[in-house]
């Protein structure tokens, strides 16, 4: 079991290509580990709130991705940049920072409600959507960190519980196998919930930011478009290919659109 | 002529046919001499054969339509006349004749062919006189169907309906039940407007039960527009009578029919396979027979007026219906950009599928998106009815009162047989004040987004993981796995020494003494002697401890002596140990002991003690 364990969570633990591609998101932009410009980011976040709640949706915006691009983040953060975006008519990019804030909050009503009231003006109505199956749901509900602490407790516990029960007497190892099976469960558990957060990372979800955008079926510009997508439609990354990439929509529909009209959650 | 001067006709015609071959008895008749345009006549073709025998109907000069065909067979077996056991099959084939044409007709010799025998039946002559005639009926005689025993009126039922016995003949001849058995298709109306409902439902009348329909094929009802009202699953049985006889009525099939033009339309022949359930007429075998039958039904002719003149404008000819026409709008009051939706719904009997309800008109200040339409279908019993609803999405672009005006709706009533128009009241919806520019920035389009959760603190920020960085799966997978290795290396090394303890100590006890006297010498010259006599004495007495494998620290000599004698030790050895520890507490207490002379004595000690074969506790030296 351990080794398929190990298998297992070295290709979730490989690096994501396709997104890094495609690395529209802002964040992307920026190396975390270069320092901020300015002072203190909480203040900084502070002074764009004041912005807002002014009515400068634009300066408010502007001060919170420049926070955002310079590797700062919060659910708070993504979920008011979010709100300054929808204030300016950026639905699709609002709809990414609210995703965002999702991603790190996954519990954030607040940023639930608003992501609804974004996503009803939306053009696109897929046919055949299918509601996402209960192991998609349970890997959009659970924050990254959380993932990880799961299965790095339960992983740590296994072992321990492995040792103590090669030095305890034989009444403790009664209690200490059962225990040590659970802490194996949890940590495949856990491993089961990094490997889709790792799968997710591979085909990261990105949404439509242009008004309108051709989708072909192949990367080539020459194609004719076989449908259009709209502003505010989520899709998946596939791969990208120069300024191209290949999407697939919730219900199953795949092809090819200009990576510049996409931004990734 | 009598029925049953009637039936004695078709008794004579039931004469044996030449058989072509031996072994084949062949008979026809038909069940009367006499017969209108629009009646049928019964064909019955009996066979005897060792074979299932297969029948051709002529085409050429036949003067009659087959509207039903049915066939039955039975066994009897001969034990008499000394001839041995003796098997006949009978086959009997019905055939209900519709004639084409009035005069004196001949139903043509009818081919038989049973293996390799071959014969054909005889002509037989009917007289056909025009639609409507009064005409001698068949006689009916006590027909043997599974019916309600002592129900009067009822098949089956004494003195009931043709009585049983009339033809005085052999109920075996009686086929009645045959020629009652229908196909029949009802309709409520035979003279409609264009667009207007007929409905028509398709029965089984039949005076025997019927145990199961199948292949049902309805025609391709050309010029109507169909709309399913009922379709059974079982067929419904219902008791009917006609013509003084009660039949069991199955429905099949209940349809709405639109006509989409105008002029006389037919419905076609309608056709359906049935198993029926026949009782025995033989004493001997009392139960039922099981006989498959076909039957198809007349068309049905139905004549579409046009619709009146003096049509409103903007009628729509698909709008034929009785209906009401009703619109809402979601909310009284929105805001600029805020979506309102408007309803528009028709609700009532006629084609809901086909109608067209009224366009909206374009509203200033108001964006319209392209309408969506849905249907409720609720048949009110058998009409056709249901709403039709048409919903439009608005989004008012500039504050203030949007009002839509009257929607008018033009319909033909086919009830009154008029044209009504409809009209929606006048709906206004309050549009209140959209987004202001923000005035510093003057970029923001602002977008008001009623019911737009507030932003909040952002909270603790933390730097974010660029995209593409791999997390640390490998240190959480690997350093529980190490340091479970690490620990249990650990536990072993101690266990190990743990173990192999006594037997190393005894190993290396001389060479710790050694060490210890050598730490002896480095004392020797010292101002104080009384470390140099303790590092003496711990030297011997931690050697021997080693050796003993216990403390021997608090042991008399004499103790001492005997425990080292146990282990082996000799008496030599034991000699100069004691010399050399008695030097020692002699140096230590009194001081008459020279310390390199008392140094001398512990290596001598040391070197014989460890030339003794210790055997405890490790054995070896």
């Amino acid at each position: 079991m351990t080794a398929l364990l190990v298998l297992w969570l070295a290709a979730a633990a490989a690096p994501t290509a396709d997104a890094s591609a495609l690395a529209t998101p802002p964040a992307a932009a920026a190396k975390p580990s270069e320092p901020a410009p300015t002072a203190d980011p909480g203040a900084r976040a502070e002074q764009a709130s004041s912005l807002y709640l002014a009515g400068d949706n634009e300066g408010a915006a502007r001060a919170w991705r420049a926070l955002v691009d310079e590797g700062w983040e919060s659910a708070g953060l993504h979920f008011d940049l979010g709100n300054a975006l929808l204030r300016l008519g950026h639905r699709g990019r609002a709809i990414a920072s609210y995703l965002r804030a999702l991603r790190l909050d996954p519990g954030d009503a607040d940023a639930q409600a608003n992501l609804e009231l974004a996503r009803a003006q939306n053009v696109d109505r897929l046919v055949g959507e299918a509601q996402p199956p209960l192991h998609v749901r349970v890997l959009a509900r659970t924050p990254d960190g959380a993932a990880l602490a799961l299965f790095g407790v339960s992983w740590s516990a296994f072992w321990l519980l492995l040792w103590l029960r090669g030095r305890s007497s034989r009444s403790a190892r009664h209690w200490l196998g059962p225990a040590a099976l659970l802490a194996a469960l949890l940590a495949v558990g856990g491993g089961a919930l990094l490997a889709g957060k790792s799968a997710e990372r591979r085909t990261p979800s990105a949404v439509v930011i242009a008004p309108a955008t051709p989708v072909r079926e192949g990367p080539s510009r020459t194609l004719k478009p076989a449908f259009e997508l709209h502003e505010g439609t989520t899709v998946q990354v596939l791969e990208a290919q120069g300024d191209v990439a290949r999407v697939r929509l919730l219900n199953g529909l795949e092809g090819w659109v200009a990576s510049a009209d996409l931004e990734v959650v | 002529m009598t029925g049953r001067a009637t039936l004695l006709l078709a008794a004579l015609l039931l004469l044996p046919a030449a058989a072509g071959a031996a072994g084949m008895a062949i008979s026809a008749s038909l069940d009367r001499d006499e017969v209108a345009l629009d009646e049928l006549v019964t064909l019955e073709v009996r066979v005897e054969a060792a074979e299932a025998p297969t029948l051709s109907l002529p085409t050429l000069g036949f003067d009659f339509d087959v509207v039903s065909r049915g066939s039955s067979r039975s066994t009897s077996i001969d034990m008499g006349g000394g001839a041995g056991l003796k098997v006949r099959h009978t086959f009997v084939f019905q055939f209900g004749l519709r004639p084409r044409h009035t005069g004196d007709l001949t139903v043509p010799a009818v081919e038989v062919v049973a293996g390799a025998a071959r014969g054909e039946t005889q002509p037989l002559s009917v007289k056909v006189l025009a639609a409507g005639s009064a005409t001698r009926a068949p006689g009916r005689a006590g027909p043997p169907v599974l019916g309600f025993p002592g129900f009067p009126g009822f098949p089956g039922a004494p003195g009931g309906a043709g009585g049983g016995g009339q033809n005085g003949g052999s109920s075996r001849a009686w086929h009645g039940w045959e020629r009652d058995l229908q196909l029949s298709v009802e309709v409520d109306k035979t003279e409609v407007f264009l667009g207007e409902q007929v409905t028509a439902s398709v029965w089984v009348l039949s005076p025997v039960g019927v145990a199961e329909t199948g292949n049902f094929k309805p025609p391709a009802y050309d010029g109507f527009w169909t709309e399913q009202l009922e379709l059974p699953r079982e067929p419904i049985q219902q008791i009917r009578k006609k013509d003084g006889l009660a039949l069991r009525a199955y429905l099949l099939q209940r349809m709405a029919l639109f006509p989409t033009r105008s002029g006389p339309l037919e419905l076609g022949i309608h056709s359906v396979d049935l198993l029926v359930r026949v009782a025995s007429d033989d004493a001997f075998y009392p139960f039922g027979d099981v006989q498959r039958v076909s039957r198809s039904s007349r068309p049905v002719a139905i004549t579409v007026k046009p619709l009146p003149r003096g049509a409103p404008a903007g009628f729509d000819p698909v709008n034929v219906a009785t209906a009401t026409l009703s619109a809402s709008l979601s909310q009284k009051s929105a805001a600029v950009g805020q979506p309102v939706t408007l309803r528009l719904v028709a609700e009532g009997e006629g084609n809901v599928k086909a109608w067209s309800l009224p366009p909206l008109p374009a509203l200033a200040g108001t964006r319209a998106f392209l309408p969506t339409s849905s249907d409720q279908l609720a048949p009110r019993g058998v009409r056709f009815a249901g709403s039709r609803m048409v919903e439009t999405v608005l989004v008012p672009e500039t504050p203030g009162p949007l009002v839509v005006p009257p929607l008018s709706w033009a319909i033909f009533d086919p009830r009154a047989g008029a044209y009504r128009e409809l009209k929606t009241p006048e709906l206004r919806l309050e549009v209140t004040g959209g987004a202001t520019p923000s005035g510093a920035a003057g970029l923001s389009q602002n977008t008001l987004f009623p019911g737009l959760r507030p932003i909040r603190p952002a909270g603790p920020l933390a730097r974010a993981t660029a995209p593409g960085t791999p997390w640390p799966v490998w240190a959480f997978l690997i350093g529980p796995v190490a340091a479970f290795l690490v620990l249990t290396g650990v536990d072993r090394f101690r266990e190990h020494r743990v173990a192999d303890g006594g037997a190393r100590r005894v190993r290396i006890a001389g060479r710790v003494a050694r060490k210890r006297l050598a730490v002896a010498s480095r004392l020797l010259s010292g101002a104080d002697g009384a470390p140099f006599f303790a590092e003496v004495e711990r030297a011997l007495i931690g050697y021997c401890g080693d050796k003993l494998g216990r403390p021997a620290t608090g042991l008399t000599r004499d103790e001492l002596a005997r425990a080292l004698a146990g282990s082996g030790a000799h008496v030599t050895a034991l000699r100069a140990l004691a010399a050399a520890l008695d030097a020692c507490d002699a140096g230590r207490f009194g001081g008459a002991v020279a310390r390199e002379e008392l140094l001398a004595l512990a290596g001598r000690a040391m070197a014989v003690l460890e030339e003794v074969h210790w055997n405890h506790p490790g054995g070896g030296a």
